[in-house]
């Protein structure tokens, strides 16, 4: 990759997001913050994966979301680096910003327009680059919709094209490649089996051509063979058509196949930010080595010897102090229950969270990392 | 630094009382021991070494549907057996019709399914009764004594299991008081033993509150509580992990590994996720389409699988050790079970099917090693493959 700073498609800076929460208590309520997340920052490139993993309640759902700003970040910076001008997506507001949420499509600047000040007239003409594949294929599909409406919607609620041919041909094209059969187009969802929809799902996400789109547990719900299609499809394509995904999923193993780097967060925070193979070979977090020592492997003989953490995640609305991870890190000490680890780069592009990070060293031996690390370069 | 759980210890005292065949004695005591040797971990039971004690045999299930597309039979001609303190894995896609034959055991099929005549399913009770399953009537008290009691479930969803009205504690006295002549007092002992069991910290304060009061990874652990309360000797789980996040599934996959060991329960665990399967199943069962395509021992199911869609699931796996720049998905789509192939069920999607014959006649079971069976005709009955 020649120029990795040109690469960049999205840079997150300090990214929070705080949920007011009403908590009953005896005679008054009190309403408290819950941060579900607490200062992310990361950057993703364009046509690259970036996987996102966790346990549930960490903030996946939450970072993807305000990325996409269908919630709003309560702080920090999303920056879409956009052909020639940057936009700060997290200062879109009031008309514009509704409209986004309605189409729950993000639609970006391309030209010298502030996408702070824009109409909604003329959001329509811009193109919508980010999108969403949810995890349920079933209940995010309109049961009275056809399928050819389904995937055509986006390109309709954007204002992106008015002509039923021009639409029909997208749809067609879209639909050809995520392998749906044509003929189908006309019936309704209900006629499909899951792996189907999650294809009529994808190809509504890809139809409007985004540069980004957040891949929230998509293959989560399917058997392993049908995920395994998926997760094929979704790399093929954005090997045609660059697109960046944010890969959002709770099995690892999924996550190490689809991802060029991946980030492993815990209670509103990201602990570790790697390269695929570093991060899964070389952990540098005993959290993300607990994750990974927790995964049954399809293998009789191999050690299955799950690291025990202490106690339970702790509760969003109450954080441990210093490293979140020092109530269950086998590893702590004094240091880790009073100062916040940096988040630093340890090595080249691989970032941790942890005090001692420099002394603990988690490789497996095993693994061959056969795939190219870097992502395909997007197309024009 | 090490686990600063008190439990899991070896007293289990008022599990191994529930264990016992009834009628049973009034409790006494459920006092713990000392907890201060606590084994380290529960390691797989060497069970091979055990002389194998059949609980359950299965011959020849078969479950029809009438629907409004007719009749339908999603489970066609099932065997298996479950050993004492053993766990038998069946694995296989959604619509394979897994839970399907586990509710035929429980006697909890819905109305408009029936079970064919030849259907045979033989159960020993904790007392040595015989017990045909396939006769008993379904609303019978002995089909109600049958749950619970001799056979527990617990689902991918523990709502399913619990009522949202009441306690946990009392959902949990009720079922133990159901089976056993105890007191309410010691009704309770049991119930929070169990929760402490189970790794749920507190339990004697736990135990007071409602289902809903649990986060999930919690509620799935007090559902296991609850179904075994009841003292099973043999526990269905259908998918009782799918849900969980790893960190979680570990746990609950060690206690439930623990607990057999202890109590020695028969298991039939039921789960798509193969790695899953790998370390938790003494003996793997492989549906397709309702049908079991192949069986044995799980180390020579994995190692060397006889059955083409056996073969196709092991690829389709992600691997954490390999990184792969594609995954190799089993060709085609499962057919519906309104349109279930002839011969084979497998031979729509099979690329080694042989034509005239895959597609004619559905291939019997053959035994290429001791207590591996597959049914496939690349396979003969002397363990030779054959084409
Ligand atoms: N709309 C909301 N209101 C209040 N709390 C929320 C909301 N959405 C998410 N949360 C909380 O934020 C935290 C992170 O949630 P989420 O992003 O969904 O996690 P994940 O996707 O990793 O499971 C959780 O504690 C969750 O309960
Ligand atoms: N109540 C029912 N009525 C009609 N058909 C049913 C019913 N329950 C299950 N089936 C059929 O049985 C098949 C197997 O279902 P199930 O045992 O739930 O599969 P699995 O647990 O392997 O995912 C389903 O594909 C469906 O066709
Ligand atoms: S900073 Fe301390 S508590 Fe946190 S992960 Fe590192 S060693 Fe563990
Ligand atoms: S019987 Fe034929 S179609 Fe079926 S699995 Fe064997 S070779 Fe394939
Ligand atoms: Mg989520
Ligand atoms: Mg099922």
């Amino acid at each position: 990759m020649s120029d990795v700073a040109n690469d960049l498609l999205i840079e997150v800076k300090n990214l929070e997001v705080r949920f007011p929460i009403r908590l009953k208590k005896l005679f008054r309520t009190e309403l408290q913050e819950l941060r579900a997340v607490d200062g992310v920052s990361f950057d993703i490139r364009r046509g690259e994966t970036v996987g996102l993993v966790g346990e549930s309640g960490s903030g996946k759902t939450t970072v993807g979301r305000a990325i996409l700003r269908a919630i709003d970040p309560t702080a920090g910076e999303v920056t879409f680096h956009c052909c020639d001008r940057d936009v700060d997506l997290a200062e879109l507001e009031g008309e514009s910003l509704r409209e986004f949420r309605k189409n729950m499509n993000m639609v970006f600047s391309e030209g010298s327009h502030s996408l702070a000040t824009m109409t909604s007239d003329m959001l329509r003409a811009f193109r919508p680059r980010m999108n969403l594949v949810f995890q349920d294929p079933y209940s995010s599909l309109n049961p009275r919709m056809t399928v050819r409406d389904i995937i055509a919607e986006p390109l309709i609620a954007s204002g992106m094209m008015k002509s039923r041919a021009k639409i029909d041909e997208r749809v067609r094209e879209i639909a050809a490649r995520c392998k749906l059969n044509l003929e189908h187009l006309r019936r309704f969802p209900h006629a499909f089996s899951g792996g189907q929809r999650q294809r009529i799902c994808i190809a509504r996400a890809l139809v409007t051509r985004p540069d980004f789109v957040v891949c929230d547990e998509s293959v989560s719900a399917l058997d392993v063979s049908i995920q395994a299609e998926i997760v094929n499809l979704l790399k093929d394509l954005q090997d045609e058509m660059g697109v960046a995904f944010l890969f959002i999923a709770h099995d690892l193993s999924v996550v190490a196949q689809m991802s060029h780097r991946v980030a492993v967060m815990y209670v509103g925070k990201f602990v570790e930010y790697a390269p695929t193979a570093s991060l899964f070979f070389h952990p540098r977090h005993p959290y993300t080595h607990a994750l990974l020592s927790a995964v049954p492997h399809a293998d009789p003989d191999a050690a299955f010897d799950p690291i025990r953490l202490v106690g339970e995640i702790p509760n969003p609305l109450d954080v441990p102090s210093g490293c979140r991870f020092h109530t269950r890190c086998p590893f702590a000490v004094e240091a880790c229950r009073r100062e916040t680890p940096e988040w630093r780069e340890i090595a080249a592009d691989h970032f941790v969270s942890c005090h001692r990070a420099d002394e603990l060293d988690f490789s497996r031996p095993a693994g061959t990392a056969s795939r190219a690390e870097t992502p395909v370069k997007a197309q024009g | 630094m090490p686990d600063q759980r008190p439990g899991p210890s070896p007293y289990g005292a008022a599990l191994r009382l529930l264990m016992e065949p009834a009628p049973n004695t009034a409790v006494t005591a459920v006092a713990k021991p000392p907890t201060a040797t606590a084994p380290a971990r529960a390691t797989r039971p060497d069970t091979r070494r055990a002389p194998a004690e059949t609980m359950l045999k299965v011959e020849n299930l078969s479950i029809s549907f009438r629907t409004d597309e007719g009749l339908i039979t999603p489970v066609q001609g099932v065997g298996f057996e479950v050993q004492a303190g053993r766990t038998l894995g069946l694995v296989g896609e959604s619509g394979s019709g897994k839970s399907v034959t586990t509710k035929a055991l429980m006697k909890l099929l819905p109305g408009n399914a029936a079970i064919a005549p030849e259907t045979r399913m033989h159960y020993t009770t904790k007392a040595g009764a015989e017990v045909r399953i396939d006769t008993l009537k379904p609303g019978s008290r002995a089909a109600r004594q049958l749950r619970g009691g001799e056979i527990g479930m617990i689902f991918q969803e523990p709502m399913a299991s619990f009522s949202p009205v009441y306690t946990i504690g009392n959902q949990m006295m009720e079922a133990i008081r159901l089976h056993k002549a105890v007191g309410r007092k010691d009704a309770r002992a049991i119930a929070i033993e169990m929760l402490d069991r189970v790794g749920i910290s507190n339990p004697s304060g736990r135990i007071d509150q409602y289902p809903h009061d649990l986060s999930g990874g919690m509620r799935q652990r007090a559902m296991i509580a609850l179904a075994l309360s009841a003292g099973p000797r043999l526990l269905i789980a259908d998918e009782p992990t799918t849900a969980l996040d790893v960190t979680i599934q570990a746990q609950v996959l060690e206690l439930m590994r623990e607990l057999q060991r202890d109590l020695g329960m028969g298991m039939i665990f039921i789960t798509h996720d193969l790695g899953v399967i790998a370390q938790i199943a003494d003996e793997i069962a492989v549906m397709y389409l309702g049908t079991i395509v192949e069986r044995g021992p799980t180390r020579e199911v994995i190692r060397d699988p006889k059955h083409p869609y056996t073969q196709g699931l092991l690829r389709a796996i992600p691997s954490l050790d390999h990184l792969q720049d594609r995954l190799t998905p089993v060709p085609g789509d499962i057919p519906s079970p309104t349109e279930r192939p002839k011969g084979c069920p497998f031979h729509t999607r099979c690329a080694q099917a042989l034509v005239g014959t895959c597609d004619r006649k559905p291939p019997e079971e053959v035994f290429p090693s001791r207590g591996h069976g597959v049914r496939c005709w690349l396979h003969d009955g002397n363990g030779r493959s054959v084409a």
